[in-house]
């Protein structure tokens, strides 16, 4: 090969590894809950009593630290029951005084499909909580946080070093406290524009394939913390009634007919069932129609902390 | 191991500094390198389907060797039966068994635990369509005496396995590529230079607007009843767009990757959306599967018959269908195939004006070019449903909901920034389209810095864009 071709390869792609090098650094220094619950795992690994776990619903229902109990939520946009299991096969045996998990089961948990290798987020598993999600070997590539999700977090990068821009703020348990933002604020949480929303997220599509799936691996879960006799708490998330109405009434049923099945083979199982509840939980408590804004997550925060509290 | 994976960004100039530190002078060391990089490539995947690839190859091969060696008609007729048999009875196997048996159950009303006809649980090998072609097209080629059989299994590996174009083509010719593995090839600058400006070119097209065009597509096709008509023509035509970019993005890095090793590739497109007439289109769209249905179906079926329409017709059907068939064992395909062909009988159809036999070709020629291309569009774009939807009956509604114009209330939240990348894209291409791709000038034109800035610039933009990774859309064919 010609040695002058090899110099200016190697001369043009010292900028772009220089380049890349600067974002990911740039990218780690964002604020990030991962890295608040990655400090305190760290420090207070052996105090928690209790672990949260689920998507963005639950992530954004509790504040851990309006729960008496010492609590940590690994709660996170898109997580599913299969990065949950993972988190806890490896972060369960290191909590030594842990004695609940609170665990997410949404309308169309069963008819999603899990994670998978390939989740953006599994890096981040690895770098904040040591957890290998990737279910195989680690590669070079795996430790990249940058280029997994570009678009969100060049975003990220905009909006916290260039236009300063985000407002979000995250207590000491990695709760973000004003997040109130959204597509109901926008409209002054008028229920009149907000009937007239059409598009919102949620999966009406049927497939009993991920329904099997799913079901065993929810199972393999209840069986893991019966086995490690754990207390297993498993909450509904509240929706605004119009995301209540737009539900696939199949997916509806098979999700209850699992979750009375884990009720009969588990009885100890503690239900926080919040879905439907539309008189505790108004407009004014939600972010959009699937999401709980602060007020609504101190309301549902409170309804787990009694919960908790009965149990102990 | 796909092109837009961190992996290829390693696997590649790893195996291109092995390759060219062995040296043009060990010829054989070179092509064994080559086939234990491709077979490592496509092992990756699965490495049981090695087994499949190797069995072919040496069927052909042998099949090639055998054909030439045969002084009888019937023994020559004989192995070319070995080799298409072959070939075709796998692809039936692991890509039409399923769908063959499943439709001929529904039609009988069959229960499948009842008779001993079943549904095997098999995956289909990755590239199998694209190399089986590769290899049938070898042994007619020595059947019909256009090429001579080699009698090095090494280089007949190579030809098969070569791992840019293994999986989704370009579908090459023995005639084009294996000569290339016979002779020396020595390090060529300007050679390798162009290959890197093509793979960034073809990784600009996947990642930054393949991939995001997928985004809206997908989020309209999963839900269409939720559309109204505006808006699923606008999925449909981004789909054209997005197909487009997902696929000559793949033949681009294909074709820039193997320049890298000193080996040309076929072109396999040419601006598919300037095409005048869907007849023009298929010249222009997968130009080697076009070119081989052409050779290997149409013209065997009109070469011995008198070339009158109907005959014509009739090849022109089998081949459109096939090649419906070809891209999936679907209806949608099978729909997709007959459409296209349905359009190009339409536009031969010979009528006497004036005395003079002309056909609505000759018309679109005539036609000023933007209604023309206008019109192939139109028509390429709804043929695109069939090969988007994943029913028929979904395929159907569409066509309805579109034709039946109901408004589309949120068809402004469909309109991202990310829409731009088509009119670049075009831009780029149209004013560049006697090139073999757009950067190809740039050296004439720009200095080194200004060059790399541009490039700087295409390479940011595909990191920004770069997602989770995602497969090449004809991976699955």
């Amino acid at each position: 090969m010609n040695r002058k071709f090899i110099t200016y390869c190697i001369l043009f792609f010292i900028p772009i590894l220089i380049g890349y090098y600067l974002i990911e650094t740039v990218t780690l220094n964002l604020p990030s809950r991962f890295k608040i619950n990655q400090s305190l795992i760290k420090n207070n690994k052996d105090s928690f009593e209790t672990l949260i776990l689920g998507s963005s619903q639950m992530k954004d229902a509790v504040n851990p630290e309006w729960l008496d109990s010492p609590t940590i939520s690994l709660a996170s946009s898109s997580q599913h029951h299969d990065s949950d299991f993972k988190l806890m096969k490896t972060l369960v045996p290191t909590f030594k005084n842990l004695k609940t998990v609170v665990l997410e089961v949404s309308y169309s948990h069963f008819e999603l499909p899990h994670n998978g290798s390939n989740f953006w987020k599994n890096p981040l598993y690895l770098k904040y909580y040591n957890v290998n999600a990737f279910n195989r070997s680690i590669r070079l590539n795996d430790r990249l946080i940058y280029l997994k999700n570009p678009s969100l977090y060049s975003k990220l990068i905009l909006s916290n070093y260039l236009l300063k821009s985000n407002k979000d703020s995250l207590n000491k348990k990695a709760f973000y406290i004003n997040n109130y933002e959204g597509v109901f604020s926008r409209v002054n949480y008028n229920e009149a524009k907000i009937s007239t929303i059409s598009l919102f997220k949620i999966n009406t599509i049927e497939d009993l394939r991920i329904y099997k799936t799913n079901k065993e691996l929810f199972f393999e879960i209840l069986e893991y913390l019966d086995d490690k006799n754990i207390q297993v708490i498993i909450c509904t998330v509240p929706m605004y009634k119009e995301y209540l109405h737009k539900r696939n009434p199949s997916i509806l049923l098979r999700r209850d007919s699992v979750l009375s099945m884990a009720n009969k083979k588990y009885p100890s199982i503690e239900f926080v069932e919040k879905e439907e509840d539309t008189i505790n939980f108004e407009v004014h408590d939600f972010i959009n129609h699937n999401h709980l804004n602060p007020d609504g997550a101190k309301k549902f925060t409170e309804s787990l902390n009694t919960i908790l509290n009965q149990n102990e | 191991m796909l092109f837009n994976s961190f992996s290829y960004g390693l696997f590649l100039p790893i195996v291109l500094l092995l390759y060219w530190l062995i040296g043009y002078k060990r010829l054989k060391l070179q092509n064994l390198l080559l086939l234990v990089a491709s077979y490592f490539f496509y092992g990756l995947w699965d490495w049981r389907f090695l087994f499949l690839i190797i069995a072919s190859s040496i069927i052909d091969f042998i099949s090639g060797i055998e054909i030439a060696k045969s002084d009888s008609q019937l023994k020559k007729r004989v192995f070319l039966s070995i080799s298409i048999f072959w070939n075709l009875g796998v692809l039936f196997i692991f890509k039409y068994y399923n769908f063959f048996i499943s439709e001929f159950l529904t039609l009988f009303h069959l229960d499948t635990n009842t008779y001993s006809f079943s549904t095997l649980q098999i995956i289909l090998p990755i590239g199998l369509s694209f190399y089986t072609f590769q290899t049938m097209s070898y042994s007619i080629d020595v059947y019909r005496n256009k090429i001579k059989p080699t009698s090095n299994l090494l280089n007949f590996l190579c030809f098969v396995g070569f791992f840019p174009q293994l999986v989704a083509g370009p579908i090459e010719r023995a005639s084009n590529l294996l000569p290339q593995f016979n002779k020396e090839r020595s390090f060529n600058i300007a050679e390798s230079k162009d290959g890197l400006r093509l793979i960034l070119w073809g990784l600009f097209k996947k990642i930054v607007v393949a991939d995001n065009l997928a985004i809206v597509v997908n989020t309209i096709y999963s839900n269409p009843e939720d559309y109204g008509s505006l808006s699923l023509f606008y999925a449909s035509a981004l789909f054209f767009f997005q197909i487009y970019c997902d696929f000559s993005g793949y033949s681009d890095i294909a074709i820039g990757s193997a320049r890298l090793f000193g080996i040309k590739l076929s072109k396999n497109f040419n601006i598919p959306y300037l095409s005048r007439s869907v007849a023009e289109f298929w010249q222009r769209w997968h130009i080697t599967l076009t070119k081989w249905f052409t050779d290997y179906v149409y013209g065997s079926i009109i070469k011995k018959r008198d070339r009158n329409y109907f005959i014509k017709a009739f090849a022109l059907f089998t081949s459109m269908l096939l090649i419906g068939l070809w891209h999936g064992a679907k209806w949608t395909f099978i729909i997709f195939g007959v459409y296209q062909a349905i359009i190009i009988t339409f536009e031969r159809i010979p009528f006497n004006i004036k005395g003079k036999k002309v056909t609505v070709s000759h018309y679109l020629t005539k036609m000023p070019f933007v209604f023309a291309v206008i019109y192939s569009f139109l028509l390429i774009t709804t043929s695109c449903i069939f090969f988007r939807a994943e029913t028929l009956e979904s395929s159907f509604f569409i066509i309805q909901k579109i034709a039946s114009l109901i408004p589309s209330d949120n068809f402004s939240l469909l309109i991202g920034m990310k829409i731009i990348v088509i009119p670049i894209l075009v831009l780029l291409e149209v004013l560049t389209r006697k090139k073999n791709h757009p950067f190809e000038s740039l050296e004439k034109i720009f200095n080194r810095p200004l060059r790399w800035l541009i490039y700087y610039i295409f390479i940011i933009a595909i990191i920004r864009y770069a997602g989770p990774t995602e497969q090449f859309i004809y991976f699955q064919f």
